[in-house]
């Protein structure tokens, strides 16, 4: 029987580490030659998963089969890859840093497997059209995609922010149905509304985020 | 806006959603007036940013070692006491068999069998070394809260209680004096031991009971 280490658990330090520092104060570790990384990855650990996933799984079903890789290791490697080389004095968006971070990381290994995949199956001769990523050339992924993806990511980030200025219905509508990609019908069930409607408090939800992110100008048809 | 260009507005909010589930043919904004295209603009980009962010699945931190080795994530303590009708709901989700985490667990290097999974799963709490909870969580794909038994009442848990008594000590020192072992060694082992036959004994066992088994589980010490 294997029995654990029992080490001290100093539950305060574990709250300071754990608790959300602005950015400042973290980008201020960072400039003092000291990164408290632990804070920096509690803070962002599931915005680099969540980035890293938009990478991960944009690819067909059968490429995917073959990441091997899932987001949250990519979004660990590319955080160590971080530590190891530091983040640059000069960086003032941590949020987009990091995110840029997991995109580029999401992209090195999907990249990889998919170059295994060719070495594996041309030992085989397999038909051509069989092979997996028959997009392979085009994986060789433009700046302009990593740009797209992280710019999604963090208006993603923003909208999760800015989910409790909703009316509890339009929350509801959007998440059940955009966030949690379930049909109309279920979401408009559960939360005692026609159908029909669903759309209007998407929409309706859409708007005002839209708007609260600086999106759209006129707030004045919100409904 | 007047309630024609929310109908718009709506139709265009269920096309994008529509395509954005079957991936096939976009809205169309060729037809609406500029106004609403800004709008029906800043509305795709929420929902395309949002689309199924709910479905990345954001492992706890237990399960991810930067976390760990970061310090985010509380030492385990070194018993840790598992709820039978959780463990029993979480394999059952698995849809792994009694046999296969009694497999995978020994595989793993614990010295379990049927017998003990099969009580573990009756017992109301059990108290276990935290690998061995660690290691079934992990096999279950649950989070280890998942599967723990609530927080005990004072005195409630036996074997921890025992592990830390006077007597635990005692018993220790006293064999280890008598047969020329290191007190440390012993203790360890004695523990690993008693977790491991802690489904033996039914019920709330005492102190007494504690140190019987205990020097029965002396007879079988081998150097």
């Amino acid at each position: 029987m294997r029995i654990a280490d029992s080490k001290t658990l100093d539950e305060e330090a574990l709250r300071n580490v754990r608790m959300e520092l602005d950015d400042d104060v973290l980008l201020e570790s960072i400039r003092a030659g000291c990164p408290n990384w632990g804070a920096i990855y509690a803070k962002y650990r599931e915005m680099m998963i969540r980035a890293a996933s938009r990478v991960i799984g944009m690819g067909d079903k059968v490429e995917r089969s073959y990441a091997g890789e899932s987001a949250p290791d990519a979004a660990q490697r590319a955080f160590q890859k971080v530590m190891r080389s530091g983040i640059p004095a000069d960086v003032t968006n941590l949020r987009a840093y990091l995110a840029r971070a997991a995109v580029n990381e999401s992209h090195d290994i999907r990249r990889q497997t998919i170059r295994r995949h060719h070495d594996a199956i041309d030992e085989h001769e397999e038909p051509r059209h069989e092979r997996l990523g028959s997009r392979h050339e085009e994986s060789i992924v433009a700046q302009e995609d990593v740009e797209a993806v992280i710019e999604q990511q963090i208006l993603e980030e923003g909208i999760r922010a800015n989910l409790p200025i909703l009316t509890d219905h339009q929350r509801a509508a959007l998440i059940g149905r955009v966030f949690e990609q379930r049909p109309a019908k279920d979401v408009a069930a559960e939360i005692g509304v026609e159908p029909q409607r669903i759309s209007q408090l998407v929409r309706s939800a859409a708007r005002r985020l839209a708007h609260e992110l600086g999106m759209l100008e006129d707030e004045s048809d919100v409904g | 806006m007047s309630d024609r260009s929310f109908d718009r507005v709506d139709e265009i909010v269920n096309q994008y959603l529509r395509y954005l589930t079957d991936g096939k043919t976009p809205p169309s904004l060729y037809h609406i007036p500029e106004r609403e295209r800004v709008e029906v603009n800043a509305i795709m980009r929420i929902l395309e940013a949002s689309w199924g962010s709910d479905a990345v699945e954001i492992p706890p931190l237990e399960f991810d070692p930067l976390a760990v080795e970061l310090g985010l994530v509380a030492a385990a303590p070194a018993i840790v006491s598992l709820s039978g009708p959780a463990i029993k709901a979480a394999r059952k989700r698995s849809g792994k068999g009694l046999r296969a985490v009694v497999d995978q667990l020994v595989a793993q290097g614990f010295t379990i069998d049927a017998t003990w999974v099969f009580n573990l799963e009756q017992v109301e709490v059990t108290d276990v070394a935290s690998s061995l909870a660690s290691g079934l969580a992990r096999l279950l794909d649950a989070p280890l809260t998942e599967i723990q038994a609530a927080a005990p009442s004072p005195g409630r848990s036996p074997l921890q209680s025992f592990l830390k008594s006077r007597r635990f000590m005692q018993a220790i020192e006293r064999w280890a004096h008598v047969h020329g072992v290191e007190v440390p060694r012993l203790r360890t082992w004695a523990e690993g031991q008693l977790m491991a036959g802690a489904y033996r004994t039914k019920g709330m066992p005492t102190d007494e009971e504690w140190e019987r088994l205990l020097n029965t589980l002396f007879e079988t010490w081998d150097e």
